[in-house]
């Protein structure tokens, strides 16, 4: 989906007051669109947020979320209820209203009053300067753990280094929960991640890296947001055959993420061999790429 | 006064008179028939697979087969489905509506007319249990429409071909 087909997709899903002011936004500056019920309608850029005119009900606010889904919302329940929603592109519609519990945890969500689109970017170059890291002595690729606050470029920089290994003729394959990596369409990635890549969507990582095993048998499986003990485990188990894992984790710095255990439990049995840790201010800014010891190999100093 | 070519031509009115009500009927039983093929395949889709829902009619409209009345139940799911698609602000219920006005079925009545608004409304929001059981509900309501229907075709439109026939034998004689 090119800035063209985004601009026409937000426009005819969105209200007119946010379609005008997209249609005049260049490609790569708007970063998110939020929507409140009873509120205006605003585009963060890079210059700053822009704020459209006319209040928004919470009808509107609602519909909109249908119409952005492709009015398929019903079919993502599982995805509403972690809180966001990937729609077609590869852009993140975070998702607020009155929340449905049972006992502790999350059931539905109805009458949707905020919205939050984050805009997806194809970033040829953002892993530039990871992958002279990824790449061993023998040509390998080494299994490898990008970890950054959200926002900050994680899944484009895997999607990144995917388009790039798989443009160098390693065959990729890809576990797309979210559908965020290569925004399927119709069986189509809307998202370049290479012409030697297969991509499973919507599945979970767990099960998803051992089809990929079984069935595609890759030379590098790629997955986004490592956030259960029952990925760690796949990822473990593909590791153990002999395959590289790249993967990206949630994490303000080092300690924070080693706190969580999983990252712990990773280190401990050296999965991966190469942990790039990303700028908390500056979009796709690596600021240490780190060993499978965690030993620090290049750093900078963040701004 | 008309002579046979007269009394001929009243019996040949009458019995067309009689062949287009018949067909009405079965025009509205096939319909009523349509809706329910293309129900029951949406609960399908909905329990099984959860497309998107220009998808869900499209895939519904594929179900349904051919014959006056079922064509139109055919094109109204077609066209509420381009709607949504086209205009995704759109709500599901004024979809249908605007397909309703474009192709039009006098034959429809007002029952079935407002179940199936009934079933439109509730397709566009809730749970993908709650859409299944739209469906289901909607199958009930229109089930005692499609078998009187049924029963109307068969039987009503036997006796309409006579009934025409009859009025214009009669008609045709007294004018000659």
């Amino acid at each position: 989906m090119n800035w063209q087909e985004t601009i026409s997709f937000f426009g005819n899903c969105m209200p007119k007051s946010i379609g005008r002011a997209l249609a005049s936004q260049q490609e790569g500056t708007v970063r998110e669109i939020r929507m409140r019920a009873g509120g205006r309608g605003s585009l963060l850029t890079h210059k700053g947020e822009l704020v459209c005119t006319g209040l928004m009900s919470q009808g509107q606010i609602a519909q909109t979320a249908e119409a952005l889904c492709d009015h398929a919302l019903y079919a993502r329940a599982e995805e509403q209820r972690q809180g966001f929603v990937t729609l077609r592109g590869g852009h993140r519609m975070g998702l607020c209203g009155r929340v449905i519990t049972q006992g502790q945890s999350v059931r539905a969500l109805r009458e949707i009053s905020s919205i939050c689109v984050r805009v997806a970017g194809q970033w040829h170059g953002a892993a530039d300067e990871l992958l002279p890291h990824m790449i061993d002595e023998d040509g390998r690729v080494r299994s490898t753990l990008v970890i950054g606050m959200p926002g900050m470029g994680k899944t484009t920089m895997l999607r990144d280094a995917c388009r790039r290994l798989s443009e160098a003729g390693i065959h990729m394959c890809v576990v797309d929960e979210r559908s965020e990596i290569a925004a399927m369409c119709a069986g189509v990635a809307q998202l370049e991640v290479g012409p030697n890549t297969d991509v499973l969507d919507g599945c979970c990582k767990e099960a998803g890296m051992r089809w990929m095993l079984r069935a595609m048998s890759p030379d590098v499986l790629v997955t986004d947001e490592l956030g259960s003990t029952l990925d760690v485990q796949a990822v473990q188990e593909a590791a153990r055959s002999g395959v590289a894992v790249m993967a990206t984790l949630h994490g303000r710095d080092m300690e924070t993420a080693l706190s969580r255990g999983m990252l712990y439990q990773l280190v401990r049995d050296r999965i991966f061999e190469r942990y790039a840790l990303l700028d908390t201010r500056q979009v796709g800014r690596i600021v240490s790429i780190c060993d499978e010891q965690l030993r620090p190999l290049a750093s900078k100093e963040a701004v | 006064m008309l002579g046979a070519a007269g009394a001929l031509l009243c019996l040949a009115c009458g019995m067309a008179a009689g062949s287009w009500m018949r067909e009405r009927r079965l025009a509205r039983w096939r319909m009523l028939s349509a809706w329910m093929e293309a129900i029951s395949g949406m609960r399908v889709l909905l329990e099984q697979e959860r497309p998107s829902l220009p998808e869900l009619l499209q895939s519904a409209a594929e179900c349904i087969s051919s014959g006056t009345g079922a064509q139109q139940a055919a094109q109204r799911l077609k066209h509420t489905a381009c709607c949504i698609a086209s205009q995704p602000l759109l709500s599901v219920t004024d979809a249908y509506a605007s397909a309703c006005c474009k192709i039009t079925a006098t034959w429809e009545k007002q029952e079935e007319r407002a179940a199936m608004e009934r079933l439109f409304r509730q397709l566009g929001s809730g749970t993908a249990a709650m859409r299944e059981q739209a469906a289901a509900a909607c199958l009930r309501r229109l089930k005692p429409l499609e078998e009187h229907a049924r029963m109307e075709a068969e039987k009503g439109g036997k006796l309409c071909m006579q009934l025409g026939m009859l009025l214009g034998l009669m008609a045709g004689i007294a004018l000659w």
